[in-house]
């Protein structure tokens, strides 16, 4: 909560000579006083400089009051839980403090928690599988609501299904439609290739490609609305965290902005040489994606109507994920895993060849997907080779060590970590999400659930 | 008179130093030129008309490919053993072009040796010469032509064709001073 953060008010004129408190009297008064007692739990923009308010002046001595009054309310709801975590009674004063500054720096987008070293060796044993008739092809994408109570998977047969990760079993399904189907019943008539839910757990946006991106009610699956604007496939689909945008990248070379409050388009984003493949947001008003061919990434930044080029890689980049504000990473059919931060245009870290090389055709193996535990240093990169590859980066993201690899059987076409970070999932197939190069026939189309441990800390 | 609204696209993005990604407008369709898949553009020069190849020279031409001429003989012999052995009436004709084409232009080559030869011989007397300190001797046009005939005749004249020759060059010239001749047809 920021009730100690205050934004910088330039221009905005301070009584100085004002009397006391009481009724604001003036316009101008009513207007400040109006916007101080707003307690704004969003904090917005880049300029956005945390300042403990410790003036105080007669006038707004009742705004301070009520701040003081607030913040205690809310380190006391903050002892609860800490006291409900801990069973404890005593509860220690810079675990409370630990607990502020860290929603602080997760609100600006500078937290960093280095949590990859902790974790434990995965336990085959309780690793799940998930199967179902709505999924009888490959596994394209899959999405985690932010409770992590439910997953959305989606695969070749154009069905959408949604699982209950409480007692792993499935749901609901949005079964494929084809030219016979009635106009009511809603569907995908393509491959669907992207899914996103959003971060309140309100929308769920599937994007296929036949340039269609529906939006579902992720509660009870039923149909929304649907977008068509883009002019081919809808590869990638990411909403913004906090936010009812939607950023959508397609195969035409465009990223489009989408409101759904309005359920309305808001605009393009333009500049990719090739058919864009992987999109990715974090809290900030930016959006990352990774354009194939072109070998390029290109973080925009949409208020400013701009766009940052990266360059790396020597075949098509197939996937990017955000680790934190500042750095992502990205994986592409060269076989290469790369780190990159914000402020260099070329990855500060590279792995070639991080998942092996085919001995068939002495090429490194194509990665497919790459997940990343926000804010943190853990990454996982999934391939052909039969591992799900587990990665820390380390010394300010400039090194990527090896740190678990989990067997799994078939191509790992998508990875999501849950947001607590105790659940890897991945959806595999025996085929690559994109085309049919490989068939895998020991493998099965499924989803596969892997319980993180992590280590006890003393 | 309408006035057209410019939309101002922001294009001075400047980054603090060259390792920093570069910044572009998100708005504008350019198609920049760069391809995915690249193929070196071929750039092909004419030698004729190429400053880097410099001038030609006749002497050092001729010198460098010398080795063109000894390869034609020696594959005259090979087509001459070639022929013996074709049955095919296709292959004996391409055969016996080819031939008669590179006997030709052996004979040429030879031809032209001789020439510089004799070119080369004239400045040696003349440098000679010179370096006596006696005035150089430099042969006109018709000088030249003279010693050639003497050369010619007596090479002719050791063959044995001589006869043949002198044959065929008198009716060359009765032909030609014919065609001076009034015809009869007034």
């Amino acid at each position: 909560m920021s009730f100690f953060i205050r934004k910088n008010q330039r221009g905005a004129k301070r009584n100085n000579g004002a009397t006391v408190t009481g009724r604001p009297k003036t316009y101008k008064e009513k207007k400040r006083l109006a916007h101080d007692d707003e307690i704004s739990s969003h904090s917005e923009g880049e300029n956005d400089d945390s300042r403990v308010y410790t003036e105080s002046e007669e006038d707004e001595e009742t705004v301070q009051e009520k701040r003081l009054r607030l913040t205690k309310e809310y380190i006391q709801e903050i002892e609860n839980q800490e006291r409900i975590r801990r069973e404890e009674h005593d509860i220690d004063k810079s675990v409370i403090a630990h607990r502020l500054k860290e929603d602080l720096l997760e609100q600006s987008g500078r937290l960093r928690r280095t949590v990859a070293d902790s974790y434990e060796k995965v336990d085959e044993a309780l690793i799940r599988h998930l199967h179902c008739k709505d999924h009888k092809q490959p596994i394209t994408c899959l999405t985690i609501s932010p409770d992590c109570q439910s997953l959305f998977t989606a695969s070749k047969d154009c069905t959408i299904v949604k699982w209950c990760l409480v007692d792993f079993k499935k749901v609901a399904a949005i079964k494929r439609v084809d030219k016979k189907t009635s106009s009511e019943v809603k569907g995908h008539k393509s491959v669907v290739q992207s899914l996103s839910i959003s971060s309140d757990g309100k929308f769920l946006a599937s994007g296929d490609l036949d340039n269609q991106i529906h939006i579902w009610d992720p509660m009870t699956m039923k149909w929304m609305h649907t977008f068509r604007g883009h002019r081919a496939g809808i590869t990638g689909l990411v909403f913004r965290r906090g936010t009812h945008t939607l950023y959508s990248a397609s195969m035409d070379r465009t990223v489009k902005i989408w409101n759904l409050d309005e359920m309305s388009y808001v605009e393009t984003l333009l500049g990719h040489q090739d058919a864009i493949t992987s999109i990715d947001a974090l809290n900030k008003e930016r959006a990352i994606t990774a354009g194939g061919r072109d070998n390029s990434l290109r973080v925009w930044k949409i208020p400013e109507e701009s766009q940052l080029i990266f360059n790396g890689h020597q075949g098509s980049i197939d996937c990017v994920r955000l680790i934190n504000e500042d750095h992502f990473v990205s994986c592409g059919d060269d076989g290469m895993l790369s780190l990159w931060g914000s402020q260099k245009k070329k990855p500060l870290c590279s792995v070639s060849g991080a998942h092996g090389v085919d001995a068939s055709n002495n090429q490194a193996f194509w990665i497919s997907s790459v997940a990343a535990l926000t804010n943190t240093d853990l990454i996982a990169s999934g391939s052909q080779d039969g591992f799900i590859r587990l990665w820390k980066c380390g010394d300010n993201f400039r090194t990527l060590t090896p740190l678990l690899s989990v067997p799994v059987c078939g191509f790992v076409n998508s990875l999501a970590f849950s947001s607590d970070g105790k659940m890897l999932i991945a959806g595999l197939g025996q085929e690559h999400r994109l085309g049919r190069w490989w068939r895998n026939g020991s493998a099965k189309n499924e989803i596969v659930i892997i319980p993180l441990k992590q280590r006890e800390t003393s | 008179m309408r006035v057209k609204k410019k939309t101002q696209v922001k294009t001075d993005f400047k980054r603090a130093n060259p390792n920093r990604p570069r910044e572009i407008s998100s708005k504008s369709r350019r198609i920049e030129t760069k391809v995915a898949i690249q193929v070196p553009k071929v750039f092909r020069s004419d030698p004729r008309f190429d400053n880097l190849c410099g001038e030609f020279r006749e002497r050092s031409f001729y010198r460098n490919y010398d080795f063109v001429n000894k390869m034609k003989e020696d594959e005259v012999k090979k087509l001459k053993e070639e022929l013996q052995e074709e049955t095919q009436p296709r292959r004996i004709e391409k055969i016996k072009y080819l031939i008669q084409r590179m006997e030709n232009q052996i004979r040429a080559e030879k031809k032209r040796k001789l020439e510089e030869e004799k070119q080369e011989e004239e400045k040696r007397i003349t440098i000679e010469a010179l370096k006596e300190g006696k005035s150089p001797y430099f042969a006109t046009k018709w000088a030249r032509k003279e010693r050639d005939l003497k050369e010619k005749f007596e090479s002719l004249k050791e063959d044995g064709r001589l006869n043949q020759y002198m044959a065929k060059k008198r009716k060359h010239n009765a032909q030609r001073d014919r065609r001076h001749m009034p015809s009869e047809q007034y």
